[in-house]
């Protein structure tokens, strides 16, 4: 259980909620992490260089098509995190190893390499130590028995709590499936069964939440926020979710709370400190308007706070037609402001307004940007600058040749500038400074970039339309406590 | 509620003397024998042992009886048990199969114990009425008697079918998805009728039984003993496999 000292200074940051009197070494010192948990009775959640695979298609109940009997959808690669109390919405898609992520930390499965330790504990080893982590995964997985609160009452034994399954399933809303035979619950109500086991822990250590918000037939979105905020006060909460909205509905804007988004097996960044996830410089708002809608759009047209606007009439009225405004520009607040002047100067109604969140697709896009400009900015950095001098070794175009960036004349232009010299690698209005501080991603690179350096490559592996050579290996380092909740 | 209080307030005490974990590997196991695959499992193999019985029968002779076991311990009851173990360790590594109970806190040790005791009553169960029904088609009326055959054949069986599935459970903690069992079955094919591993595998020590033939020349007093022992040898060890 010991942990080489290379490990311990490795790790970045001591956990949140935690004094500097009883600050301990950052990872790996299990007998204070141990002392942490007991004085504070506050968990941590230590994530050692994790190397995991999902069990995607072992599970019987609800066998994964994608993924096959016995085949992986994603993994996990050199995962290093280390969290107190808080939460942490973990955004990506199974294929990015979200599953594979949440089997690790509700102790499923064990780590190929590397450890997962709860205050100090393995969950895959100790019993006891799962009995105070919530899991809800991906598919429900009840315990046996005939009804309902039969299968929660064997839970509820297995994890040696006192607590009647009734009070469980009444507490989340779900008292009317107490008497279901379990066998005949849907899809949802199964998986809402399961969110409120895993939400009635009393002291919970750990809760490892897999997309909390959607699929739990009945239970309120209020009920598990309200239980997420709890437990968070405690202990670790991670939220995996492929939705960047319910990421930003899990985490409350705290100091303790971040958004990380797993992308192809690592954490390749956080949310800035708004929160914003796709493109750094774009915010956009969505409003449903009432009446009057050409006008109010003709308005927005001419306000400089509005870089783009389209809309979707929905109904004719009497005062002209009603519908739904999207908005894009850089901030906003300066959206919602010119939203309101241009209401208010034509007479228009605004039923609702709220910030559209953006898809996966989009955050993954911009991961990709910033993953792909950071490297090349570093790239450039390192190797001698000046004029032709950044050379890819064909070894590792070869290793890295399934890692592409966005196809699109941005990409182009990076990489055209890596050739230019460190000044003009990454357009500043493409990937400010403020969104990619240097602490996301950190400088590491494959160890095949020792040999890219002694291998010159030819002048082939420079084309500017194969900047992609070489994969950079971003990794978060997370501190809970530094402004905006995420470095 | 009152109903599931009072159904939780039943479920209590018979679990806390078993023990959350074994109780809830017993309830798992329960669970999937109760889906239609292991029902078609059984109907299948009784099915088989009618027919063997018919053709024996029909072929005739006082042997008829002893050939039908022959069969039916040879090849029936061990793919049976086979198809019970995957059953009830939902086609899954013996480890990976506990997590709807482990994932609460018990000891999946405790949770593969109660898994594989489970199959081993299921097993046994089954395997007892295929001998059972065996005597019964394939008997002829100038032969032993019936009832002597009839529980000679049953408690061998049973006896059979739980060593087969505590094996083949010891097999199911191999392997990414239990593949292990596989191999089990087939160096008992291969190597149980042997002098040396006929002694240790079930195919030897229940032909020993059905006084076909021997290993080692031990008596079926040994063979009996060697069966129940070595089902609960393996089935520790099975459980220790499956350990936190």
């Amino acid at each position: 259980m010991s942990v080489p000292d290379s490990e311990a200074t490795s790790t970045n940051v001591a956990p949140p909620h935690v004094s500097e009197a009883h600050a301990p070494e950052p990872v790996g010192v299990h007998r204070s992490q141990v002392s942490i948990a007991s004085q504070t009775d506050h968990a941590s959640l230590v994530l050692q260089a994790v190397w995991a695979r999902d069990s995607a298609g072992r599970d019987s109940a609800g066998r994964d098509s994608a993924g096959g009997l016995g085949g992986q959808r994603g993994a996990v690669a050199d995962l290093r995190l280390h969290r107190g109390p808080g939460v942490v919405a973990v955004l990506g898609a199974p294929e990015d190893g979200t599953l594979a992520l949440v089997d690790v930390l509700s102790g499923r499965c064990r780590p190929e390499r590397g450890k997962v330790l709860l205050s100090g504990r393995e969950p895959h080893r100790d019993a006891s130590l799962r009995r105070r982590i919530g899991v809800l995964g991906h598919t429900p997985e009840l315990a046996p028995g005939r009804s309902v609160a039969a299968s929660v009452t064997t839970a509820l034994m297995a994890r040696g709590d006192s607590g009647r399954a009734a009070e469980v399933l009444e507490k989340a809303g779900l008292a009317a499936l107490a008497k279901r035979d379990v066998v005949s619950l849907s899809f949802a109500e199964a998986r809402a069964v399961d969110a409120a086991l895993a939400l009635s822990l009393e002291s919970p250590m750990l809760l490892v939440l897999c997309d909390p918000f959607a699929e739990v037939a009945s239970i309120p979105a209020s009920f598990v926020i309200e239980r997420i905020r709890v437990a968070a006060e405690r202990c670790p909460v991670v939220v995996v979710t492929s939705s960047p909205a319910d990421a930003r509905r899990a985490t409350s804007g705290a100091a303790t709370d971040v958004v990380l988004v797993l992308h192809r097996g690592a954490f390749a960044r956080a949310a800035d400190a708004e929160g914003r996830l796709a493109y750094p410089r774009r915010a956009e708002i969505c409003a449903w308007v009432s009446d009057r809608l050409r006008e109010l759009v003709r308005r927005l047209g001419d306000d400089p706070a509005v870089l783009g606007v389209s809309w979707e009439p929905t109904a004719e009225t009497e005062r002209g037609e009603a519908g739904i405004v999207r908005m894009a520009g850089s901030d906003p607040s300066a959206l919602a402001l010119a939203l309101a002047d241009a209401a208010t100067e034509c007479g228009c109604h605004i039923a609702g307004i709220s910030e559209v969140a953006p898809t996966l697709a989009e955050v993954r896009t911009a991961t990709e940007w910033i993953r792909y400009a950071t490297h090349a900015r570093e790239s450039a950095a390192r190797r001698a600058p000046g004029p032709g001098a950044v050379q890819i070794a064909p070894r590792a175009a070869r290793r890295d040749e399934d890692y592409a960036p966005p196809p699109d004349a941005i990409s182009a232009r990076l990489a055209a500038a890596v050739h230019e010299g460190p000044s003009a690698v990454v357009p500043s209005e493409v990937v400010p400074s403020e969104v990619v501080p240097s602490e996301v991603l950190s400088s590491e690179v494959p160890s095949g970039d020792a040999t890219a350096e002694a291998e010159p490559a030819s002048e082939a592996n420079m084309a500017p339309n194969e900047p992609a050579a070489v994969k950079p290996k971003g990794q978060v380092g997370v501190d809970p406590g530094s402004d905006g909740g995420a470095t | 509620m009152s109903s599931t209080s009072s159904a939780s307030q039943a479920a209590g005490p018979a679990a806390h003397r078993l023990g959350p974990g074994i109780s809830g590997g017993l309830a798992i196991a329960m669970a999937r024998l109760r889906r239609m695959p292991f029902a078609l499992t059984a109907i299948l193999a009784l099915s088989l042992t009618v027919v063997a019985g018919l053709v024996e029968r029909r072929v005739g002779g006082f042997a008829a009886v002893d050939r039908t076991l022959g069969v039916v311990f040879s090849w029936i009851i061990p793919l049976t048990s086979l198809a019970i173990v995957s059953l009830v360790v939902s086609r899954l590594k013996l480890r990976d199969a506990t997590w709807p109970i482990a994932r609460f806190g018990a000891p999946r040790s405790h949770v593969a114990t109660g898994l594989v005791a489970a199959a081993m009553v299921a097993s046994a169960l089954v395997s007892m009425t295929l001998a059972a029904v065996a005597v019964v088609v394939a008997h002829h009326d100038g032969g032993s008697s019936l009832a002597g055959d009839l529980a000679t054949s049953a408690w061998i069986g049973a006896l059979t079918g739980a060593a087969y599935a505590a094996w083949l459970s010891l097999g199911a903690s191999f392997g990414r998805l239990g593949g292990g069992r596989n191999v089990i079955l087939a160096l008992d094919f291969v190597l149980g009728r042997t002098d040396l591993f006929g002694v240790v595998f079930p195919r030897g020590n229940a032909a020993n039984l059905l006084g076909l033939s021997a290993p080692l020349e031990i008596g079926q007093r040994a063979s009996s003993a060697l069966l129940a022992g070595f089902a609960l040898v393996v089935l520790a060890v099975a459980s220790w496999r499956s350990r936190d």
